[in-house]
């Protein structure tokens, strides 16, 4: 079977993400997105799970528990090398590029996006 | 002052026109964005492990960095190397020779020298989808690496040591191992 690009597989997680119905809370949120990329990465290549490797070696990784900040009353933030991801207490979930754009914004589910939060934050 | 602010002093004292952003929120590590126009480059320091970082204009959510240097200084050349020339860097899975040679800081002359073969070869061989064993060991050599040869399995993973050593003596015949099946040519003869 020939690897699909991580472009591709990248994408395809995106899909199956905006799919999946609103989770409920933080962990939730954290959890069910870690589950479906690890399971994403093992279903389209065969690079083992080695996370503590670091440089990349062509797998796809959720960003790392411990590099979690909270900023707000309601929203955590967890910097992954070029990405940053925000993950609301209400199940909402965004990724960004760092410098970029938005590539991935979910609601929660109450329904709202981790801006909806920030901008209430900030008001 | 951690090793990453030296970094940056460093790439900071030769360009003038880099922005460079620092994020230290994460636990085990600093990153740094030096910007360039369009073009990036993210860098991040994890204590114990080095510099790590990537250049280019598109990085993918998930992907760690493509290259690693245990000493800031050598993190810093390279940097400014790649702000200089805007570069993409490459993950190592996908590069291929002719980028691996670029990332060597090597010639096609300087290798064409050192396997005492033409430039012409050199280029011929980057071009190749398919060669055999030893060229690709004498290659990976000739630029300073060693080739080594292994099984990716979704629970483990093996060096494969059958075919011995992948980077023979330069300069000297050895006998190839083939990556395909050698081909038969039949001769007809005519009774």
């Amino acid at each position: 079977m020939q690897q699909r690009s991580k472009r591709i597989r990248l994408a395809e997680f995106y899909r199956r993400m905006r799919k999946l119905p609103a989770f409920e809370n933080h962990d939730d949120a954290f959890e069910g997105g870690a589950s479906l990329l690890d399971a994403l990465e093992n279903e389209l290549t065969s690079i083992p799970y080695a996370p503590a490797d670091w440089r990349s070696d062509g797998r796809l990784y959720w960003p790392q528990a411990d590099n979690a900040k909270r900023i707000g009353r309601t929203v955590t933030r967890y910097r992954s090398f070029a990405h940053e991801m925000l993950i609301g207490d209400n199940g909402s979930l965004e990724i960004r590029a760092i410098g970029g754009d938005v590539e991935l914004s979910k609601p929660g589910g109450d329904g709202r996006l981790v801006s909806d939060l920030l901008r209430d934050e900030s008001e | 002052m951690n090793e990453l602010q030296k970094l940056v002093d460093q790439v900071q004292s030769e360009f003038d026109d880099v922005r460079v952003q620092l994020d230290d929120t994460a636990a085990d590590s600093i990153f740094a964005e030096f910007y360039r126009d369009q073009y990036k480059v993210f860098a991040e320091w994890r204590r114990g492990f080095g510099v790590g970082l990537s250049g280019g204009n598109d990085f993918l959510f998930g992907e760690g960095p493509h290259e690693i240097y245990k000493s800031a200084s050598d993190a810093a050349n390279r940097i400014k190397e790649l702000l200089s020339a805007k570069r993409a860097t490459q993950s190592p899975e996908e590069v291929a020779l002719d980028r691996l040679r670029i990332v060597r800081r090597m010639s096609q002359q300087e290798i064409a020298k050192r396997l005492r073969i033409t430039q012409a070869s050199v280029s011929k061989i980057e071009r190749q989808s398919d060669m055999y064993l030893s060229t690709l060991g004498k290659l990976v050599h000739a630029m300073g690496g060693k080739l080594e040869l292994r099984a990716k399995f979704p629970d483990s993973e093996f060096r494969i040591t059958q075919l011995g050593d992948l980077a023979p003596t330069i300069g000297r015949s050895a006998r190839p191992q083939r990556t395909h099946p050698r081909r038969t040519t039949r001769t007809l003869k005519h009774k």
